[in-house]
């Protein structure tokens, strides 16, 4: 209890520094002259391809056990989104999922790191199956979440808290473990590029496509170098090279730096053409490579993984001989990391800077904040620019893409931001304002149930978090019935129950039943349920999904049920 | 009103009533979004054209580019040609590209 009081004053006292940091903070530095902000596109010619950018969807294991002070209603108010509205975390990948299906047939992705929540394998392998329908590659810099606990600390594996957040859903992915999954979903990708890696670490030799993340991991070597030298011929190549280096001992030195090629083949444009010559490249870096293990409250030897990233320089040695080694042709390059510039260390800074003016790197691009914006640094050698990418589950629910063209002498950047509830909107009428799809205040699942938690009892909290599930689960059943005629004794029905009104009934008892694991016994029971029940309208929901978090994050990003500003209509209530 | 008939089989149709030459949704459906749409130099507002006029290049990813032609009936004096084209929604909606004045 000391400990917990102790570890409270200390992040009310950093929270205190950082609100006071901000309030004195100078008004941030202009974009030089030379640049231009064009409305419409000039005469240019594209010289890369386009790649979509996503990032910061959390990934969250719904079926956690009570996890101390971290999941509370008052370390909510002080760090990162510690609690979303179950809402969000129950149907928010859907709209990672809709971005990969709907946008990742035509392009290649880039994820930009928090893939996870709490960082458990289990979620990771729930993010990697989506992933999996991009049809033209993905490749991600890890974020502060897929490899520290709650996206803010180094704890050993065995760590109680941990486990309990990832029960029934893995195991605790440390950063070493990360790397090695993440290289396991590489090598199980299906592009030939991938297929190269797998083959150049000696496992092409099992039959990959059908094999188990969790045995590929196991096989992945501890440090590895690779780079496709040449083109395929038939096939295009997203992903050019790969380090990494993985610390059993010291996880949080473990790292993975990646090379994604995004060069036009000159030979499909019309000629003369801007592309001839150009090299066009990203490097995915990781800023998740920490000196010292990462702790909750940050000392003069630590940082919170939440707070500050952190490279190291090995990997940064990697990344100067690629840079050194390219041709010196037109570059159009983007460094592209998980934490803002202005959030890495002193010296992450001075060398991520050093690398870009000595590449002529055009743009670094981050993620991290959640609120995509752009950002000026001042530099000596002339201000620059980075992007920073919103998140795609948080409000305003963001993705980009990103494509170099050349317009005369000068390099354009086309990188246009779009709202996924607007685009769900318009092409999948989502929401369609059906109003019992809903949860109103004083609903059992209103969205922000929990906000009068002010709570630091993790266990109650968890209770309270999936009665608001049990009751999310209840309407969905409700309104997107099962399939009629389907039979009483299918497999996908929960044990005991038989049709729709069973289910519903045996929801209501759950709820009232105080014990934890038994809620979380039947919410897992719930969650295949509704991935293998036949419905009467697929369509209709998969719309109420969507709707679901596109709701949940809007009224979590304003902490109630009210009209956003730029909310066209408000119907008023009967007189 | 579309001139051209719906199809897969052009890339673009002219819109006789509003005078806008438009994207076909269906074609880039089948085809997939292009990389850029690429005007000639000399396809500015003001340049007169006419249909079977290369307009410009369809640029794809992994294809070589597509001559841009004007279709029938598009004839006329550039007034707007469209500067903020969302290539990642061609295969949701149909997109005008560029519009001629009134004559």
């Amino acid at each position: 209890m000391i400990k917990s009081i102790w570890t409270l004053c200390c992040l009310m006292m950093t929270a205190g520094m950082l609100i006071g940091c901000a309030r004195i903070s100078a008004a941030p530095p202009p974009l030089p002259g030379g640049y231009l902000l064009p409305a419409q596109q000039p005469p240019s010619q594209v010289v890369s391809r386009r790649i979509v950018l996503v990032a910061d969807n959390q990934l969250h294991n719904l079926y956690g056990g009570p996890v101390p002070f971290l999941r509370s209603e008052l370390a909510n108010r002080l760090v990162q989104p510690a609690i979303r509205p179950v809402q969000l975390d129950f149907y928010g990948q859907d709209l990672l999922r809709w971005v990969v299906e709907d946008q990742g047939q035509f392009s290649p992705i880039v994820h930009i790191g928090d893939a996870c929540d709490f960082a458990c394998t289990g979620e990771f392998r729930k993010f990697r199956e989506i992933m999996w329908q991009a049809k033209h590659g993905w490749a991600m810099a890890p974020g502060n979440h897929d490899g520290f606990f709650f996206g803010n600390e180094h704890r050993d594996a065995t760590n109680d808290d941990w486990r309990a957040a990832c029960q029934h859903a893995g195991e605790p992915m440390t950063k070493d473990l990360f790397v090695r999954y993440y290289m396991a979903s590489l090598v199980l990708q299906p592009g030939a590029d991938y297929r190269a890696l797998a083959h150049a670490l000696g496992l092409s030799d099992a039959p990959l496509d059908g094999a188990d993340l969790d045995q590929v991991a196991r096989r992945i070597p501890s440090r590895g170098d690779w780079r496709q030298a040449t083109q395929a011929p038939t096939e295009r190549v997203f992903l050019r090279a790969v380090s990494w280096r993985i610390d059993a001992e010291r996880p949080w030195r473990s790292f993975i730096v990646q090379e994604v090629d995004l060069t036009l083949d000159p030979a499909s444009l019309p000629q003369p053409s801007a592309a001839v010559g150009v090299s066009a490249k990203a490097i995915l870096l990781d800023t998740t490579q920490y000196t010292a293990a990462p702790t909750l409250v940050p000392t003069p030897r630590t940082v919170n993984a939440g707070l500050t990233g952190e490279l190291l320089p090995d990997q940064l040695a990697i990344v100067q001989a690629w840079l050194q080694a390219a041709p010196e042709t037109d570059r159009a390059w983007v460094l592209i990391g998980h934490h803002p510039f202005a959030s890495l260390r002193q010296a992450a800074r001075q060398a991520l800077d050093d690398l870009r003016q000595r590449a002529s790197v055009l743009l670094y691009v981050s993620a991290h904040t959640h609120a995509g914006q752009f950002i000026v640094h001042d530099s000596p050698g002339g201000n620059w620019l980075e992007l920073n990418v919103g998140s795609v589950l948080d409000w305003w629910l963001e993705i980009r893409t990103l494509q170099w063209h050349r317009a005369g002498e000068r390099w354009l950047l086309r990188s246009p931001r779009f709202t996924l509830h607007d685009w769900l909107q318009e092409f999948e009428g989502v929401p369609m304002n059906e109003e019992a799809w809903e949860a109103k205040p004083g609903k059992a699942d209103y969205y922000l149930g929990y906000e009068d938690l002010k709570d630091l009892n993790a266990h109650r909290t968890e209770l309270r978090l999936k009665n608001t599930l049990l009751a999310a689960h209840h309407r969905l059943l409700r309104l997107n019935p099962t399939q009629t005629g389907t039979s009483p004794a299918a497999g996908f029905w929960p044990a005991g129950c038989q049709s729709d009104e069973d289910v519903l009934a045996m929801i209501d008892r759950i709820v009232q039943d105080d014990r934890l694991e038994r809620k979380i016994g039947f919410l897992l029971e719930l969650e295949r349920f509704e991935r293998e029940r036949p419905v009467a309208d697929p369509e209709m929901r998969r719309k109420f999904r969507l709707s679901q978090a596109i709701w949940a994050s809007k009224y979590d990003s304003v902490r109630a049920r009210k009209p956003l500003v730029d909310d066209w209509f408000i119907l008023f209530p009967k007189e | 009103m579309l001139e051209t008939p719906i199809s897969a089989t052009f890339p673009v149709a002219y819109d006789v009533l509003n005078r806008e030459l438009r994207t076909v949704r269906q074609y880039f459906i089948v085809r997939g979004i292009p990389e850029q749409i690429q005007w000639e130099t000399d396809i500015v507002e003001g340049t007169c054209i006419e249909p079977g006029r290369l307009l410009g290049h369809i640029i794809w990813a992994s294809a070589p580019a597509e001559d841009l032609r004007a279709p029938a009936e598009c004839v006329g004096r550039i007034e707007w040609i469209n500067g903020r084209i969302p290539y990642e929604v061609m295969h949701r909606r149909s997109i005008p590209l560029l519009r001629l004045a009134q004559s």
